[in-house]
């Protein structure tokens, strides 16, 4: 049996997956060939050490967080934090609040622009209408300095 | 409604945050660490630490406790405050002794035998390093692809499409390969720590 073969089959006996005639075959294997179980033993006991180790390492994270919050709610004793390391760690803390205001903020924004837009004049006038406008209005200045003469 | 007497005790609730902690439950976590961390910097700063090293030693004897309850078993033989300031004081004065101190001197807390588990400790400890090196020197994107596979359950064909393979047989002999070297990484060092 091909090794890539063989460890698909080490962990699919390891983690209770084979259907019960699978399992009857591959147990006598073990029973037969030393090398297929020595595999075994040495892949069960390698499994166990990576999910040791990540369990270990998700409770230290949770630990150092712990630390950290307790810390800067006054519930240890434990010095608070300074500088650099307070603007992280209350980014990290606020940084969901932060995300949402600022997303709120935006559609905001673009909402009130939107409206701006949409109800403002179509065309802005440009200059030609004002040339036009301004002879208008002297025009009418002058007809009515006629009248009033 | 009539509440058992025993409901009431204080370890039942003890047993109830050994449980939390052996799911690394963050409401258990800190209700143990907030109870118990002061006493801990305490005996630490009073001989000669800092509070950094209280946080260190108070944080291991987390871990020793951990390891402790991940067996099943969730009843100590003395209080969760016992047994982590007995771990406590027993690591810091190993690091005392590192710096050619041999005595420590505690306040009146109770402590208890921890042999045991100090013994079980330094071996997983060591486990834990040398996975840890094991995992660092294996490098990207063997490391993500083993933690998807191993640690976060993912399929074969979540894998393959987060990754970017074109197929998850392509997939399964990277993870392959990767779990191999992993495998020999962590094994050499096996055999040099032995020696």
């Amino acid at each position: 049996m091909e090794d890539i073969k063989l460890i698909e089959a080490v962990e699919r006996y390891i983690s209770g997956q084979m259907s019960p005639d699978e399992r009857v075959y591959f147990e006598q294997l073990r029973k037969t060939n030393a090398e297929v179980d020595q595999m075994v033993v040495e892949h069960t006991f390698f499994l166990q050490q990576m999910n040791r180790f990540d369990d270990v390492k998700n409770l230290k994270a949770t630990l150092n967080e712990t630390h950290i919050h307790l810390g800067e709610k006054g519930l240890i004793k434990a010095p608070r934090l300074k500088g650099k390391a307070k603007v992280v760690y209350l980014y990290n803390r606020y940084k969901k609040v932060t995300a949402i205001a600022a997303s709120i903020a935006g559609i905001t924004a673009l909402t009130i622009s939107a409206l701006v837009w949409s109800l403002s004049p179509g065309k802005p006038a440009n200059k030609q209408d004002i040339e036009n406008l301004s002879r208008d209005i002297r025009n009418i200045n002058q007809k009515v300095s006629q009248v009033q003469k | 409604m009539v509440l058992k007497t025993d409901q009431l005790k204080p370890d039942s609730s003890e047993k109830a945050l050994l449980q939390g902690l052996a799911r690394n439950d963050k409401k258990a976590v800190e209700t143990i660490y907030k109870d118990n961390y002061n006493l801990v910097q305490a005996l630490v700063v009073n001989n000669s630490g800092t509070s950094d090293d209280a946080k260190d030693i108070f944080q291991e004897a987390m871990v020793v406790l951990y390891e402790k309850v991940q067996s099943g078993t969730f009843e100590l033989n003395c209080q969760i405050k016992t047994f982590i300031y007995s771990v406590s004081k027993r690591l810091w004065l190993k690091r005392l002794m590192q710096q050619n101190r041999f005595s420590i001197s505690d306040g009146h807390a109770e402590s208890v035998s921890v042999d045991e588990e100090m013994e079980e400790h330094e071996k997983r400890d060591t486990e834990f390093t040398m996975m840890e090196r094991a995992m660092n020197g294996l490098g990207e994107p063997c490391k993500s692809l083993l933690e998807a596979f191993y640690l976060q359950k993912k399929s074969m064909q979540e894998i393959a499409s987060s990754f970017g393979y074109t197929n998850s047989e392509n997939a399964k002999n990277q993870k392959y390969k990767c779990l191999m070297r992993l495998k020999k990484l962590f094994f050499s060092q096996y055999k040099n720590e032995s020696l």
